[in-house]
């Protein structure tokens, strides 16, 4: 019998909305300690801890439900996934712990295969499984805390744009969408193959590639969408220009949008970047590809367009994907201006 | 009008259940148990030009939706609408012919275009809610229609008529006077 895993809302479509989140976290009184780089204070994707001068620790986890009915599958995304923040950083992953939910009356190999799925991940990316922590619960959540290191010169923060830079994005949107349609069966299998492989493709390739250049921001785009990490990269010191025919996304995905396979948090991301964005026409197929949730989505860089040729060179070299999706302008009225 | 329970479902499926049975009807109530389901949906009316009206009761939340075309209908069931009071067994003060024209102004109401959303019977009129005959059929054919018909419990104990309720539910002096309150105009015979 193949072992299978129940999906309700995974991935990180399962995330809590980016208002109602800083709403909470501002009232938490943190103790104060200088070393700190990058905390809560920031909307970055891993905290960061300076412990001499050219190192730092990168910290970060990331678990949820499953998204996905084969558990080595989903232990891969869930790798996937929770590597990227520290990449996204700018940093080296070098060890992680297992974070475990799981029913005690299931099939105990369901969980070896989810955390197998994790492992070989680890592995790809030559980190070590150094622990973790399991307990009884429902339903199942599976993630892991990655540390890493970085040298604080290096530090590749989400808010460091510069007027005139290019954004790249290396995956494409659509992932929240395609599982959706997947869990209401209404998803092709070639789709969801191509899904399945960008969701398990490890943002280190993408991240060896731009390390070479300077990187003025870097994020990776998971449960708030395109726009919203975009947004929080804008830092409200400059306005992002979106090219709609560059965005890129899985072929099915204006179907999906026609027959309303539209997430809750498709809906949060929209609610947050309310009178926040300008589209220059009405387009609702993509409005939703751009606010869609994506699980161990691509890494979006904001680049010298100096630069761009050759990035767009070494991705091609390297056999990767790399789309440029619009520039950085001046502030202007709106953070964002899809045209 | 045919309601989807959504409550305890995740979107999309609010969403997609609704688009599915609207293949079928023209006019359907979803409860949900968020707001962002009651987003959800109220993004589905706009791209598909339906016409949708939201609301909540406390804990949940509802969405009527109605292809293009039937939105007067809508106002009228879910809008306040008109409330007709009886306190009487009779319409005027001689008995006699007061009977009479009750039956047929309950008649009569039966033929409107727009039926009453609901009825509130009080003092003597809970006679009417609690005797067989020509009125109790018509009051049991507005029922059918949707008409809301509600009999203060007060009174059906003072005439010690409560076992005998052919119509409609018993109610109290608050959710009489709310039903008051609220009514777009009170038709009193």
């Amino acid at each position: 019998m193949k072992e299978k895993l129940y999906c309700k809302s995974g991935g990180c479509s399962a995330k809590l909305g980016a208002k109602k989140l800083s709403h909470i976290l501002e009232k938490i009184d943190k103790y104060p300690n200088p070393n700190l780089l990058v905390g809560f204070d920031s909307h970055d994707d891993a905290s960061v801890y300076q412990i001499n001068e050219h190192q730092a620790i990168v910290s970060t986890l990331d678990f949820f439900p499953p998204m996905v009915e084969d558990p080595y599958l989903f232990g891969q995304i869930a790798a996937t996934n929770a590597l990227s923040d520290v990449y996204a950083m700018g940093g080296t992953p070098l060890t992680a712990l297992n974070i475990v939910c799981f029913n005690d009356q299931d099939d105990l190999n369901i969980l070896g295969k989810i955390i197998e799925g994790g492992n070989d991940k680890l592995k790809e990316a030559k980190v070590v499984l150094s622990g973790g922590h399991s307990i009884k619960d429902e339903s199942t959540k599976y993630g892991l805390s990655v540390t890493g290191i970085v040298d604080p010169s290096k530090m590749i923060q989400n808010n460091g744009v510069q007027i005139g830079d290019t954004l790249i994005l290396t995956k494409k949107l659509g992932v929240g969408l395609t599982l959706n349609a997947y869990r209401l069966n209404d998803a092709r299998q070639e789709i969801l193959e191509e899904v399945f492989k960008s969701m398990t493709t490890l943002n280190k390739y993408a991240f060896d590639v731009l390390n070479k250049y300077t990187i003025h921001a870097l994020t990776d785009v998971t449960g708030f969408g395109l726009l919203v990490h975009l947004d929080e990269m804008l830092d409200k010191k400059a306005t992002a220009l979106l090219d709609k025919e560059s965005i890129p996304y899985f072929k099915d995905c204006p179907y999906y949008v026609d027959e309303f396979y539209l997430s809750g948090g498709a809906q949060h991301n929209r609610n947050a970047m309310k009178n926040k964005v300008c589209f220059d026409e009405e387009n609702f197929v993509l409005e939703e590809i751009l606010y869609d949730p994506q699980t161990s989505g691509g890494l979006l860089a904001s680049v010298a367009s100096d630069d761009l040729e050759n990035i767009l060179n070494d991705f091609k070299q390297a056999g990767l994907a790399c789309y440029v999706i619009g520039k950085i302008i001046d502030k202007d009225q709106f953070d964002i201006y899809v045209r | 009008m045919e309601i989807l329970d959504a409550r305890g479902l995740e979107c999309p499926l609010p969403v997609v259940k609704t688009k599915e049975l609207l293949k079928e009807i023209d006019k359907i109530k979803v409860l949900v148990d968020n707001e962002i389901a009651i987003e959800n949906l109220t993004k589905f009316a706009g791209v598909r030009h339906y016409q949708i009206v939201t609301g909540d009761d406390g804990d949940d939340f509802y969405a009527i939706i109605a292809k293009e075309g039937i939105d007067e209908e809508l106002d009228f069931n879910e809008k306040s609408g008109d409330v007709v009071v009886v306190s009487s067994k009779t319409m005027g003060s001689n008995e006699e012919l007061g009977a009479i024209l009750m039956k047929s102004f309950i008649f009569a109401l039966t033929k409107q275009d727009q039926l009453p959303k609901e009825m509130i019977f009080y003092n003597e009129g809970v006679f009417l809610t609690t005797s067989e005959g020509d009125i109790l059929n018509d009051l049991k054919y507005l029922e059918s229609q949707g008409v809301d018909i509600v009999s203060c419990g007060t009174c059906l104990d003072f005439f010690k008529r409560k076992e005998l309720l052919q119509v409609g539910t018993v109610t109290n002096m608050y959710d009489i006077v709310e039903r008051m309150e609220k009514a777009e105009k009170v038709i009193k015979p």
